[in-house]
This record gives C-alpha cells, sequence and structure tokens, in this order.
C-alpha cells in the first residue's frame, strides 16, 4: 500500500476516536467523566486487537482492551450480530476495576465484522460497600459493587431491560449512571458511523491492510528501540505501603531481560494476591509494561498492540499481578504504579539517564460524601495529583497529571465544590518542600483543605505511597510521601489502621478533611545543584531556608545536612537472608554504633544505593557482630545493586513526612 | 485594487503580523479599495505608521483607523508579561500554579521530562489577604481592610505594573474585591488595578484567576502600545478613534482596550474571520469554514448563520482565557512545513517550519528541506514567477531536493507522486482540524462553504473540500489580506454576561426580560463615549444551558419576548443535533448574554470587483492525481464575473494562488469571489 495512503487513513481514524470522546464527555453524567476526563475510548481491529487510540486517552483504561475485546469475541464467538452492544467492568476478564465499565460495539460492514469501536468509563459508583464503591478495606469483590461479566447490552438493536433494570437496580445514583451508559452509547455510535463512512471511502480490504501495516510498523520500531539498549537481565524490588489489612510493605519484584530486538518481563517473587484491593489482572500488569517501556524508549509512537509484541510478560497465577477470583481489584491503579516504579527501578540499572524521580504512586482516590437522614445526599470525588520527578535536565512540575496518564483534571473548582456540596474549600496551596532534593528537584506536592459545612459524612481514602514515598533516583531523595489527616477541635484523629486506608469514616460538622499529596524525586546529587536554583527556590518558597540547607556542599561525608552515609557493603552472609515472604521489606544489618550513630534502630527504613540508578528500601537490622562502618546485605539486594564486598554502598534514613502544621 | 488613493474621506484596516503589516484602505465616496503591505517593526506603531503613510501623507484624510495587533499575543507567548501581583482569599495563592493539576499543553503523556509552564505571575508576587465569601454570597469573613493596606505598601515596595485582585466567590459577590481595588488605587497610584469579577464574573475561581492574571500581564504594554499609537497617529493629523479587534471579532474602543486587553489575544485571526463573515454575507453564503492556511500554520473557524462559532475555554501557552473568542482551532501546518521520515520511516509533514528563514526551497534563500511550498511548485501549482513577477522560484533545486527525499522514504515511485503524497499529509491533518470546528461541535461540514485565505490556502482548498466532501470553494478577493479587511470593515461589540443557576422551570420571565436589559445597558456603555457621534447599537441575546447534573453548556441564541417554553424547545434540538439524544433531566440556566454591536460610523461600501485590465493566459504543465496535465494560468484580473474556467486551471494574483483541479470548475461572481465546485 502506498504510504502516504495508509498515513491519510491513520489519521482519519484517530480523528474517529477523537470524535467519540468529544461525544462520551459533554454528554455524561459523573462528574469524574465531565470535569476528571476519567475515560478512554479506541478503535480496535477485527480480532479484537488494539489499533487506534487518540493522545488524550489514559493508556491504563486503553490497553486492557487488548485481551478483553478478544475475550468477548471468543464468548460470543459467531454470535455476534449488527447492533450488538456488549457490556463488562469484570477485572477478571481484562478489566481494571469494577467502576471501570467498558462498552464494546462491533462495527459490521456486509455481515462482517470491522472494527470495534470501545469505551471505558469511570462511573461515579457501581454500588459496592461505600459510596463511590472505592474502599481501602475491602476482601472480596463483592464489596466493590456489582460485578458485570462480559454481557450483551444490546442484542440485534434491541436493549436487553432486564440488564438494564438489574444493573441500575444496584448502584448509587442511578439517573446519572445512565446518563453516563446513555453517553457511553452515544459514543459508540459515533464510532461506527465514522467507521462505516470510511471504509465506503477507502474500501474495507484498503482499510483493514492499513491497520495491519499501522501495527507491523509499530512493533518494528518499538523492537528498533529495545535494539539499541545495553542487553542484561536488570531486576528491582519495589514494595506497596500495604495491603490494605496487615501493616507490612506488599512485594512486587520484576526481572527484565533485554534481548536483541525483546523484552522479557518476569514478576515471579511479587507477592501473593493480597486480602485487600491492592490487586490486579494480568490485562493492567502488561499495561504497566507497555506504558513504562513506552516513556523509555519511544514516548511518540503510536500505542497500539503492534507495540505492544515485543514484550513477553510472565507473573504467575495468583499473585497481586495476575489475581484470581473473588480477589478485590479496586486498588489496581495503586498496583499498576507500582509495576511501573518496579520497573523504572530495573530499567534505572540498564538505562541510569532516561529513568526520572518517581511520583505519587497512587490515584489518591478521595471521597467526602454528605449525608443527610442517614442517605448519601452528594459525593464529592478527586483524586489529588503530586509533583513529578527530576530527570536529567531538569526539575519535576508541581502538582501535575504524571507521565503515565491522560490529561485530565484531578481537582475540582472550589466554587464548584462549595456549591454542590455543604463543603468549604479552605485551602489549596503547594506543600513546601515536598519534592526530592537532588541536582534536579522533583516537584511539589498539593496541600488541600475541605471543612465539612453539613452535619454528617463519610470520609474514604485509598491511597499508597504514604508509608514508602515516592523515590529519587541516582543520588537524589525521595520526595515527601501522600498523607490524609482529619482535624476534629483542632486535634488530628485517627481514621483508619492503616495510613491512605480509610472506609467509611464518619466525619461531623466542622472536620476538617487534610489531603497531602506526594512530591517528586529527585534526580542526581544535590550537592551538584545550581545555586542559582537553590537560590530561586527558596525565594519562590517552594523550599523552606531549612530545607535548602541540604543542598550545601558539605566535606563531611556524614554532612546531616546531605543526609546519606557511604558505609562498606559486606556479603558475607552473616545473618541477613533474602526476605522470602510476600511482605515485609528485605533487611540491612548494621552495628549498634553505625546505627545509632545514624538516628536508626531495629526496624528503621533505610535506603540503600551505589551511586547511579534507584534505592532499594530495606529495613534495619540491628547486629554487634557486624563491623562498624559496614553494612551486611543479603545476595539479593547485592545483586539488584550489583554491589559486591568491600564496595562502598549509601545509606540513607527514609525520610518522614512531617506531621500536619497549620 | 492596488492603485492610489487621493480622496479627503479615507477608511483604513490595518493588520500586524509576524513579519508584515497589511493594510486596506477604502475611499468612502468611490468603495475603492487600496492594498499595502509594509515590514513590521518593533514598535508595532511604526509599521503602522509607514502603511497610512503610503497610502496619504495627510493622516487627517482618515475618517476611521480600525486594526489588529499582536502585542497581547507576543507577550504570552514569549513570557514577557508585565511584572505583576496577585491578592487573593487566604488558602489561595497557589490557585493560578496549581489549576486542576492539568498540563493544559500538547505531549505530556509518556514524557518522563514533562515541563509545566512557568506561572503567569510567580509565587512571590502571589499574597493572601483576610476575607471570605461564601457560594451564596454571604459575607464569612469581612475583609481585612488594613491588612489591604499594609500589602499595598509591600506591593509598592516590589515595585509592580498591575495588581489582580482574585477573591473566592467574588462572581456572585464582588464587593470585597471592589473594595479592595479602591484601596489599592489610592495607595498604588498610577498602577494598573483589576478585579476579577469585571474581567469574566463566571463561577470557577481558577479560569476566571488566570484569565485575570493574563488580563495584568498584557494591559499595561498595551496601555502604552496605545498611547504611542494614538500619539504618532495625532501628531499626523489624525483625531478620530483608533480601534483594535478583539477576540470576539468585535471592535473595542481604546478605554476598553486598555483596561480588558486580554480581550485582544487572538486579534489578527478574529480580524480574519469578520472579513470572511462580512464577504461571505455579499456573496450570500451564511454557512461557511473559514481555512487560512499561511507559511507556518493553519487556523480554521466556523461560521453558522453568519456568526462565528465562540469558545469561553480557550488556552494559551498552558493559561486558561475564559473570555468568548471565537472559537478558531489552530495547527501547525503551513506552506513552510517541512517533510521528514519518522523513527518507522513513515513519511511526516511538519509541525517543524522552514519559517521565513530559511524558508522553502524555492524561495532561492538557504532553505535545504523539502516543504509543502515545494511540493506545490514541483508540482505545477505555483507559477514560477510570483508576487505580480518580483520574485522567481527556483525549480532545479527542488527537483533535486524530491529526488532525494524518494532515496530517504525509500520510495517506489516518482518524485511528483512523493509530492503529491506529501501534500496528502498535510491536507489529512487540515481536515482533521477542520471535523475538529464542524464535527466535534455538531455540524456537518456538508452543509457549509470552504472559505479560502492565506497565502497557501486557496492552493489546496478543493483538496480538503474533497477529504471532507464540502461541495464549494470560496476564493474572496485579496485572500492574503483578508484580516486588514476584517478590521475595515469591523463593527464595535461587546458581550455581557452574568452567571446564576436556575432550573428552567423555576425561572421568571419578567426576571429574565429585567436581565437582559441590564446586560444590555452594560454592553452599549462599553460601545459608547466613543466621541463620534450616535450609532445605532443592534443587540443580541444568548442563554448558556444544561441538563442539571452536566458540566457542558450549550448556548442558545434567544429572540424577545423572553419565552421560557421556546428556550426549551431551541435547547432540546440544539443538543438532539449535537449529541443525537436527548435527557429527561431537567434543564437549568447557567449564564445569560447580552451581545450588543455598533457600527464605528456610517456603514462601510466596497467595490470589490474592479480591477487593472487582465493579463493573457499562459499554459504549462502541472500534475494532479499521477499525470501531468496541460494547465491554464490565469491571472485573477482577468477573470471578469461571469467567466468559468474549468480544471485544471491555476489563478495568479498578488500574495496568493488559487489551483482549480481536474474536476473542478471556477466561476467569477458576486463580491468579487471566486466559486469553485465539482464538475457535474
Amino acid at each position: 500500500m502506498d504510504p502516504f495512503t495508509q498515513e491519510v487513513i491513520h489519521e482519519a481514524l484517530i480523528s474517529v476516536v477523537a470524535e467519540m470522546r468529544v461525544t462520551l464527555l459533554r454528554t455524561s453524567f459523573s462528574s469524574i467523566i465531565y470535569e476528571g476526563q476519567d475515560f478512554s475510548c479506541a478503535l480496535a481491529d477485527r480480532h479484537g486487537r488494539l489499533a487506534i487510540q487518540s493522545r488524550e486517552d489514559f493508556p491504563a483504561h486503553v490497553g486492557p482492551l487488548n485481551m478483553q475485546v478478544p475475550q468477548a469475541i471468543a464468548k460470543y464467538a459467531g454470535k455476534i450480530f449488527p447492533g450488538d452492544l456488549i457490556l463488562v467492568n469484570d477485572p477478571f476478564t481484562s478489566g481494571t476495576h469494577l467502576n471501570d465499565v467498558a462498552l464494546i460495539s462491533p462495527i459490521f460492514w456486509q455481515n462482517e465484522i470491522a472494527m470495534f469501536a470501545c469505551s471505558r468509563a469511570h462511573w461515579g459508583d457501581v454500588g459496592g460497600m461505600t459510596p463511590g464503591s472505592l474502599s481501602g478495606q475491602t476482601t472480596e469483590i463483592f464489596q466493590e459493587g456489582i460485578r458485570i461479566p462480559i454481557l450483551k447490552l444490546h442484542n440485534r438493536g434491541r436493549p436487553n431491560e432486564a440488564l438494564y433494570d438489574l444493573l441500575f437496580s444496584n448502584v448509587r445514583q442511578p439517573r446519572d449512571r445512565r446518563g453516563d451508559l446513555m453517553s457511553q452509547i452515544a459514543a459508540a455510535k459515533c464510532g461506527t458511523d465514522r467507521v462505516l463512512a470510511m471504509i465506503e471511502r477507502f474500501g474495507r480490504d484498503q482499510l483493514i491492510g492499513a491497520i495491519e501495516l499501522i501495527l507491523n510498523r509499530s512493533e518494528a520500531r518499538m523492537r528498533q528501540q529495545i535494539g539499541r539498549l545495553p542487553k542484561g537481565t536488570y531486576s528491582f524490588m519495589d514494595y506497596l505501603d500495604s495491603d490494605g489489612h496487615s501493616d507490612q510493605p506488599v512485594r512486587v519484584c520484576a526481572r527484565i531481560k533485554v534481548k536483541a530486538d525483546s523484552l522479557e518481563v518476569d514478576f515471579t517473587g511479587s507477592a501473593s494476591q493480597r486480602p485487600g484491593p491492592t490487586n490486579a489482572s494480568l490485562a493492567v500488569t502488561s499495561t504497566a509494561v507497555f506504558i513504562t517501556m513506552k516513556a523509555l524508549l519511544d514516548p511518540d509512537g503510536h500505542i497500539n498492540s503492534g507495540a505492544f509484541r515485543p514484550f513477553q510478560i510472565t507473573a504467575p497465577v495468583g499473585s497481586l499481578l495476575n489475581a484470581a477470583y473473588p480477589a478485590p481489584m479496586g486498588g489496581f491503579v495503586e498496583v499498576l504504579r507500582r509495576v511501573e516504579s518496579t520497573l523504572m527501578g530495573a530499567m534505572g540499572q540498564c538505562t541510569p539517564d532516561r529513568v526520572a524521580g518517581d511520583t505519587k504512586g497512587c490515584a489518591n482516590h478521595l471521597y467526602i460524601s454528605h449525608l443527610a437522614n442517614n442517605a448519601v445526599r452528594s459525593i464529592h470525588y478527586e483524586y489529588p495529583a503530586g509533583g513529578t520527578g527530576g530527570f536529567n535536565g531538569g526539575d519535576g512540575s508541581n502538582t501535575v497529571r504524571e507521565w503515565d496518564t491522560g490529561d485530565f483534571s484531578s481537582i475540582h473548582s472550589a466554587e464548584i465544590v462549595e456549591i454542590e456540596h455543604p463543603c468549604l474549600v479552605e485551602e489549596c496551596s503547594l506543600r513546601q518542600d515536598s519534592g526530592g532534593v537532588g541536582k534536579w528537584r522533583g516537584g511539589l506536592g498539593l496541600r488541600r483543605i475541605i471543612r465539612l459545612l453539613g452535619e454528617e459524612g463519610r470520609l474514604s481514602v485509598l491511597s499508597d505511597r504514604n508509608v514508602l514515598p515516592p523515590f529519587g533516583v541516582n543520588g537524589g531523595d525521595a520526595g515527601l510521601p501522600n498523607q490524609f489527616i482529619v482535624i476534629r477541635d483542632g486535634q488530628p484523629i485517627k481514621t483508619s489502621t492503616l495510613a491512605g486506608k480509610v472506609s467509611g469514616f464518619r466525619l461531623l460538622r466542622n472536620d476538617r478533611v487534610i489531603a497531602l499529596s506526594a512530591g517528586g524525586g529527585g534526580f542526581g546529587d544535590p550537592r551538584e545543584r545550581d545555586p542559582e536554583l537553590v537560590r530561586r527556590d527558596l525565594e519562590a518558597g517552594y523550599v523552606s531556608a531549612a530545607a535548602a540547607g541540604r543542598y550545601q556542599l558539605g566535606s563531611n561525608a556524614r554532612n546531616s545536612a546531605v543526609r546519606a552515609t557511604t558505609l562498606i557493603a559486606r556479603l558475607d552472609g552473616r545473618g541477613v537472608a533474602t526476605n522470602g515472604t510476600d511482605t515485609g521489606l528485605e533487611r540491612v544489618a548494621l552495628s549498634h554504633s553505625t546505627a545509632t550513630s545514624l538516628g536508626l534502630e531495629a526496624s528503621s527504613i533505610v535506603e540503600v544505593f551505589g551511586t547511579l540508578g534507584v534505592p532499594m528500601r530495606a529495613s534495619v537490622q540491628v547486629e554487634n557482630t557486624v563491623p562498624v562502618e559496614s553494612v551486611v546485605i543479603s545476595d539479593q539486594v547485592a545483586s539488584i545493586l550489583g554491589c559486591s564486598t568491600g564496595d562502598p554502598l549509601n545509606l540513607r534514613p527514609l525520610m518522614r513526612g512531617r506531621d500536619f502544621e497549620e | 485594487m492596488t492603485g492610489p488613493a487621493a480622496s479627503l474621506s479615507l477608511r483604513a484596516g490595518v493588520d500586524v503580523g509576524g513579519t508584515f503589516t497589511d493594510l486596506v484602505a477604502v475611499d468612502a465616496a468611490s468603495g475603492r479599495l487600496t492594498a499595502r503591505k509594509t515590514p513590521s517593526t518593533r514598535n508595532q506603531a511604526d509599521g503602522i505608521l509607514t502603511g497610512l503613510s503610503s497610502v496619504t501623507v495627510n493622516l487627517a484624510s482618515f475618517t476611521d483607523i480600525s486594526h489588529g495587533t499582536t502585542v497581547a499575543t507576543n507577550l504570552l507567548l514569549e513570557g514577557k508579561g508585565a511584572k505583576t501581583a496577585l491578592i487573593t482569599t487566604p488558602g489561595f495563592r497557589d490557585a493560578i500554579e496549581i489549576g486542576r493539576c492539568r498540563r493544559l499543553v500538547p505531549g505530556g503523556i509518556f514524557n518522563l521530562r514533562f515541563v509545566r509552564p512557568t506561572p503567569i505571575i510567580p509565587r512571590q508576587q502571589r499574597f493572601e489577604v483576610e476575607e471570605r465569601i461564601g457560594a451564596d454570597g454571604a459575607v464569612l469573613t469581612p475583609l481585612d481592610e488594613e491588612a489591604v493596606m499594609r500589602l499595598g505598601e509591600r506591593i509598592a515596595k516590589v515595585g509592580v505594573e498591575a495588581v489582580a485582585i482574585c477573591f473566592v466567590n467574588s462572581y456572585v459577590n464582588p464587593t470585597h474585591e471592589r473594595r479592595a481595588q479602591e484601596l489599592l488605587q489610592q495607595a498604588l497610584d498610577g498602577t494598573f488595578v483589576c478585579c476579577s469579577s469585571d474581567i469574566l464574573p463566571l463561577i470557577r475561581e481558577y479560569e476566571r484567576f488566570s484569565t485575570t492574571a493574563v488580563n495584568c500581564a498584557v494591559a499595561p504594554a498595551m496601555a502604552r502600545y496605545m498611547a504611542s499609537l494614538v500619539e504618532v497617529l495625532r501628531s499626523r493629523g489624525y483625531r478620530k478613534n483608533v480601534y483594535t479587534m478583539a477576540s470576539n471579532a468585535g471592535l473595542l474602543l481604546p478605554e476598553t482596550v486598555m483596561e480588558q486587553a486580554v480581550r485582544t489575544v487572538l486579534s489578527g485571526p478574529a480580524a480574519a474571520v469578520n472579513g470572511a463573515m462580512y464577504i461571505g454575507k455579499l456573496a450570500d453564503r451564511r454557512q461557511l469554514i473559514t481555512y487560512d492556511m499561511g507559511g507556518t500554520s493553519t487556523d480554521v473557524c466556523l461560521i453558522d448563520r453568519g456568526e462565528p462559532l465562540v469558545a469561553a475555554d480557550t488556552v494559551l501557552a498552558g493559561m486558561p482565557i475564559g473570555i468568548s473568542q471565537i472559537d478558531i482551532h489552530s495547527i501547525g501546518t503551513g506552506g513552510g512545513s517541512v517533510a521528514w521520515a519518522d523513527l518507522d520511516g513513515s513519511p511526516r509533514v511538519g509541525p517543524r517550519s522552514a519559517g521565513a528563514v530559511p524558508g522553502p526551497i524555492a524561495y532561492g534563500k538557504s532553505g535545504r528541506e523539502v516543504t509543502v511550498t515545494d511540493a506545490n511548485l514541483l508540482l505545477g501549482w505555483l507559477p514560477e514567477k510570483i508576487l505580480d513577477g518580483a520574485m522567481t522560484l527556483a525549480v532545479d533545486p527542488v527537483r533535486k531536493a524530491f529526488d532525494q527525499l524518494v532515496v530517504t522514504f525509500n520510495y517506489d515511485r516518482h518524485r511528483e507522486d512523493l509530492a503529491e503524497g506529501l501534500i496528502r499529509l498535510a491536507v489529512a491533518s487540515m481536515a482533521s482540524s477542520v471535523r475538529r470546528i464542524s464535527i466535534e461541535r455538531g455540524h456537518d461540514p456538508r452543509d457549509f462553504s470552504l472559505f479560502a485565505i492565506g497565502g497557501a490556502g486557496p492552493v489546496h482548498a478543493t483538496l480538503v473540500a474533497d477529504e471532507l466532501e464540502i461541495p464549494e470553494v470560496i476564493v474572496p478577493p485579496m485572500p492574503g489580506n483578508i484580516s486588514a479587511l476584517g478590521h475595515l470593515v469591523g463593527d464595535l461589540k461587546h458581550n455581557a454576561v452574568q452567571n446564576f443557576r436556575v432550573p428552567l422551570e423555576h425561572f421568571h420571565e419578567a426576571n429574565g426580560a429585567a436581565i437582559l436589559n441590564a446586560l444590555t445597558a452594560q454592553a452599549r456603555r462599553r460601545l459608547g463615549s466613543g466621541g463620534t457621534g450616535p450609532r445605532a447599537t443592534r443587540s443580541r441575546f444568548a442563554a448558556d444551558l444544561r441538563y442539571a447534573g452536566q458540566s457542558y453548556q450549550i448556548t442558545v441564541p434567544l429572540s424577545r419576548p423572553f419565552a421560557i417554553d421556546r428556550i426549551r424547545k431551541d435547547f432540546v434540538a440544539i443538543y438532539r443535533k449535537r449529541y443525537g439524544h436527548v435527557h429527561q433531566e431537567a434543564i437549568e440556566f447557567t449564564n445569560l448574554q447580552a451581545i450588543c454591536s455598533a457600527d464605528k460610523q456610517t456603514p462601510i461600501v466596497l467595490d470589490l470587483t474592479s480591477g487593472p485590465a487582465g493579463r493573457p493566459d499562459t499554459v504549462h504543465n502541472a500534475y494532479f492525481g499521477g499525470r501531468w496535465h496541460k494547465t491554464v494560468i490565469v491571472h485573477r484580473s482577468s477573470l471578469h464575473a461571469g467567466r468559468e474556467l474549468s480544471g485544471p486551471a491555476i489563478v495568479e494574483e498578488y500574495g496568493a494562488t488559487t489551483v482549480v483541479p481536474p474536476g473542478w470548475m471556477a466561476r467569477c461572481g458576486a463580491a468579487g469571489c471566486l466559486f469553485l465546485t465539482r464538475r457535474k
């Protein structure tokens, strides 16, 4: 095919998705769709392979369609007809979480499927144990709302009224949800009409041929980029704060094998699926791999299943990255983000210049609902963005959508909040000192205070990186973690046993909910930062005078201003074994005197790192047999950091978020 | 149309562009037009003076001068706004920096190196002062006037040119903002102080604050510029008003420009749309899509029933501007867009442009990279001599460059096929742009005429029309000077808007009439005091409505008397047209607006059809659809009314070329326009 015809078809198909988006956006009823734009549209080819998405769609929504549409085709093999609409939100057939409802619409040309028009939109509520449906304290998928397996919503153009009735009997605010579904149907109709018009113009065979070429080119392009990486095997481990039930960190473990023109990613060693909502489907895990590798290797290329092909992904069934029924999945975004962080850690050894400081690491779902007479009157829902990471050549940005997601709003206008809910937005400001220090500083997080003016309310939070903050890279420090606090009568009160996981906490009039989002991680040694940039940060108040001291040059390696200490690594197996369980950090052993001099005690969390790459988080074990000025590490930590006995190894106590100050 | 003018009653439209200042003057008695092009100058007033003086030395001959300026736009794009302080409600110091946590500039996704645009007012110049208004307008915390005074002293020490007062919920109760403005104006004599409730009295603090901050950033420079322009024109004998084109395609009086400079950020493109509306009316075409393709970019806008679509959610350099402006979609595809091969070998065109320097290879400067203009030349779509013979295009280097490109792309056909392919790519992205302002807004492009302007618009218009099945292309007289013409024929215009949320069924019709009267009076005040005598004003009204529960609103034109039933019917009809379905939900008002306009003085009369005698036609070869065709080149001046041309044909004129491909025909008709249609 003529390459120009192919490009013209490609451009036209992208404009079809753009039109579907506009249609959905402008007619929806969930504020998270119309204000938050938490939805995506895409076109799949006749085999169900993801073919086209626009530049504005959310990769985590669209990626899983690549497995889900073929599953829908398989379920209704030979029984998909013109006028059918297929609805699904089930995470166990390649969905995300139950709030994300996908509508798949076959596009028929002369009695044959030509393409599929798809959308996935986050409904404001799908039932379940708390208003808004997402909670940090679920133990089964049934608590997260109504589960819709792959089902025909319409059959040959006729609505399945029973399904409509059942669906809207099981969600809160059914009127709005029905409006959302109508919007998705309108988008499907728009996509169908436009694709059919294109077939009229270009012919079916030419259209299908162009799509085939588009996918093949994307594949070749990704393979070419992989081919330029240093070959080898790179591993890393990162952790979720907790699973919502125990307070132990949950491990995500990745081993990346860079081959001539493909990548193998093996997640063996990651924790088994959790009793809480931090679980994900293999479709989500695969999407996380794609998102990270695309950002590192080919940010400008098109997003389609062709570009997915060079990745072989293994995640054990029953692990939190490939969870089985009936695991709750509400926190899939937290898992997705941690997979991305873990891969960033591994690639930090492969190509340290390209990685960037970590970000807030979760969605930060925050719900404040207002109750009157024991009934939910309104739900305020937002998901505050944090700072992005410093990178080679620039500071991270303040409070902005991260690199792995679409450009949608993540907080509402205060004036809209105050008109729609009995709330007063008291503050919406930048969180000073929250960005990780580094040659290139991490961006700042957000500080947002909302006072409940109504008599009674409920607070739910589903967040992560409240304990283990976003990491810095290549010597840069971590950003401050996410924190959620309720102040009653001037005092912070306990809302849950686990940081960042709150389920239906009862709010009273004048309670103040304080959301502090994480700052981004820094890049590079802070002592190399241009003093002029430090001065500017001080002047703007992004950094306080106290924190600016951490950029000062210190002749003493133990200068507390710099915080990191260089010790001698020992791998002599004296008492430090690799952590073989699902939860808990790797351990490092220090002598009592070394620990004391660093202000550490048993179980303190530290970062250990070489000069380049991403620090490992580990838990301190105090052993008097360890020589002074030394640190004993496990084989696993040594192999990840590429460190042998006698090598210098940096150790840094983990920054703790300051307690809330007025 | 380019002859000298000697009348004592001249009117002028001047458009200041990046490279050239275009001028069109009309002799009020004969309607005869004069066009001039002079280089733009650093102080834009100098270039304007040069242009006007080239028409007549004594500027007293002019009865009105209207112009478009890029002063505001350039300041914003270059990040060189005035040093401004912002005063806001406690807790909202960072509102303009945080926004909704959106990037608001393209290219962020998958980009680990994304950098958010710098806030227009740096953090150290943003201050909080004790006060709070509730969502219902009640005073929750009174304004701390002493604190305002102290802040005034502090700001005086910092030394700023402007102060933006931006309080939460001021759209419903502006008293705190007004009082703080009074106090600060006293404390900071001569500093520009403006309130968010005056610039944009609408809900959503971020958009309102951002718009106000942008206004402050551009107002001082605009005031200086306007003062120098008025002064320099006065010194040459011109004592009448100098009008400025606003982004809503209406003219502003100098005092409004100085207070609300943010209204001029789309001055030039708005004028082009205004020119198109004007010519469209003369040519009896009220459904137009303007297609303005220049050297580096293409602007498109849709005109529905004689009025341009407006948008209130424009973003410029990462900053939302919430005032109502014409809905122009702009993409980086122009005549100078460069062809390149992507990582996977796919051919691409733009958005990088060869610009004015080095320019396309065809211009024979230092350009080395193939551009869309080069493709046009290779195919014989441009005459080799352009600008009335003042410039000869370089064909040989273009051929060589294409031969090289055939190798780069590993292309298995002729270089001419490659050139046609590149043009198809450019056309595809321009067609997407047209889709955005038509189909995505609920309009079918097949119901419109494509109004081709700009140097490269008339070259590619039929191809864009083919892509979207648009039945007719219109090329107006002077397609390269349409902005200047748009200024010349502009009317004064002002939108007054009031925000409130009331369900349709709870709204009293008498109340609606009263609000519209008040808005009309407010808008008329903005149009008055011009000092050129009484002017007839016209008022239109519109309501922004939505289904309760939705966020996006639809603008419904209102006719008087104010009738709720008709408003509901109109809303439902427009909604259904745009989205294909309707809902059962209640409908609510969000805004009411009055759009008032007034003539500058007497209506303008233009003679668009006369011109110098024609030149003989010539014939050369041009490449269309994979083969060479004998193609006639006709000078536009010899296309008298009624003459028909069958494609393939090229129509040349000063500053633009119209391509009539095989299968199309061109006819010269009303208002001096060329009408291109497909041959039956």
